[in-house]
């Protein structure tokens, strides 16, 4: 088993976030969850926000990661996001009150003109679905 | 001869310009540090960036895309990465020359400012300037980048724009930037097919989850932002290597000036010296 093994990158914007060497690995794309084990059909898709676990032997790392995508060939696999944070660097008060402000930008969605509405329902849902995930794996992380 | 009070008063103000062109470059340098390091982490991002759009392309051949097509319109659109404050020596003023000289007759061209220096240099060439953020300039983070990103993208598909150019500085080493105008929107296929795509995903033909258009979709934004992330990056450690090295020659040129003042002094003095010499010799012979 040992030699079969992913090369994984995760590159943002800012940093390369992660770069190692796993067993496998699982993402949240626009489609749903996806796991990725050695020798995968090469395939390029879409990220969304979500939960990224990684495996490695014994260890296993969470990940949030939001928006990109993901290039998945037979023994690499390159993501590139547009953010990306371990579950321990979550700030749980920041993401629980982005989730309020988001809510509260959503139910308002009324008052505001046809014009910008479309792009503000957006903008308040992408930055709600951060919220969750962040949200989610935070607090699986403090109920372990 | 300019007087000896002249001249002294001359050399302290050299002087006290020289301090602070000193103070500047030594501002210069330890910026210049930190937004180095910076540039060069999102270095990697933009390259996956590229090879993922070069592989991409390459595969799915001639795919008549929105991003893709190149229109016959004549309104183009620069964004212009300048900074907010000048002493950087030819800084601003190559970037905005990039744009004047790439302006053809007949061009509808606008302009999207980031940097104050920019914005004024070209709205005083008669550019139309559609939009200009300054804050961002100093420390530019991708969600600065993406607002711009989002900004273009919006026009260039609602056909308000045709074409979409960035001109920025790129950043070669602490004594060498480069002033650079290149084409954002639509991506030219020649520009990726130069480069040979990983043999990898020549062979093996590659899946699209949704599907390739979805996927165009989603990733071309991302490679527009990214460039504009990139270019915004590179501008602010050009503009203080810029800064740092006309500082310097600035301080260097104010030494020259003081030494020369200076002999000059030494001159006027002596020759005041002397006068009054002979002045006093004269008066004596003139008395016996």
């Amino acid at each position: 088993m040992a030699t079969n093994k992913i090369e994984l990158h995760i590159v943002t914007p800012d940093r390369e976030f992660f770069t190692a060497e796993v067993d496998a690995l699982s993402f949240k794309t626009t489609e749903g969850f996806i796991g990725v084990l050695y020798d995968h059909i090469p395939l390029i898709t879409t990220l969304t926000s979500g939960k990224a676990v990684f495996k490695n032997d014994k260890d296993t790392f969470e990940a949030v990661l939001h928006n990109g995508f993901a290039e998945i060939g037979e023994e690499k696999v390159t993501i590139l996001t547009d953010a990306a944070e371990w579950a321990d660097e979550i700030d749980m008060d920041r993401a629980l009150s982005a989730r309020q402000r988001a809510e509260k930008k959503l139910e308002e969605m009324t008052h505001h003109d046809e014009k910008h509405k479309e792009e503000v329902v957006i903008q308040a849902q992408a930055s709600l679905l951060r919220a969750l995930a962040r949200i989610e794996i935070a607090q699986a992380r403090q109920d372990k | 001869m300019a007087s000896m009070r002249d001249i002294k008063r001359r050399k302290n103000s050299i002087q006290s310009t020289q301090q602070i062109t000193k103070a500047m470059k030594l501002v210069a340098t330890a910026k210049l540090q930190k937004a180095k390091v910076q540039a060069v982490k999102t270095r990697p991002y933009f390259h996956k960036m590229h090879g993922t759009i070069t592989s991409i392309l390459a595969q799915s051949g001639q795919v008549n895309h929105k991003y893709l097509d190149d229109r016959e319109g004549k309104h183009n659109t620069y964004i212009v990465v300048t900074s907010n404050r000048g002493l950087a020596g030819g800084y601003n003023n190559n970037v905005c020359k990039m744009v004047v000289n790439h302006r053809e007759e007949g061009e509808d061209a606008s302009v999207i400012a980031v940097g104050r220096k920019g914005r004024d240099l070209l709205k005083r060439r008669g550019f139309n300037i559609i939009e200009s953020y300054n804050e961002m300039v100093d420390m530019p983070e991708y969600g600065d980048a993406a607002k711009i990103g989002t900004e273009v993208l919006k026009r260039y598909v609602s056909g308000e724009i045709d074409h979409v150019y960035i001109a920025y500085t790129a950043f070669e080493s602490t004594l060498n930037q480069e002033a650079k105008l290149i084409k954002l929107l639509p991506l030219d296929l020649d520009d990726f097919a130069e480069e040979k795509p990983d043999e990898e995903h020549l062979e093996s033909g590659i899946n699209y989850e949704p599907s390739v258009e979805e996927v165009l979709d989603s990733i071309i934004p991302q490679y527009v932002n990214s460039i504009i992330f990139g270019a915004l990056k590179e501008s602010i450690a050009s503009e203080h290597g810029a800064r740092m090295t006309a500082m310097d020659s600035a301080t260097s040129n104010a030494s020259d000036m003081i030494d020369k003042l200076t002999l000059q002094y030494n001159r006027a003095r002596q020759a005041s010296i002397t006068q009054e010499l002979s002045e006093i010799v004269g008066g004596a012979e003139a008395l016996k």
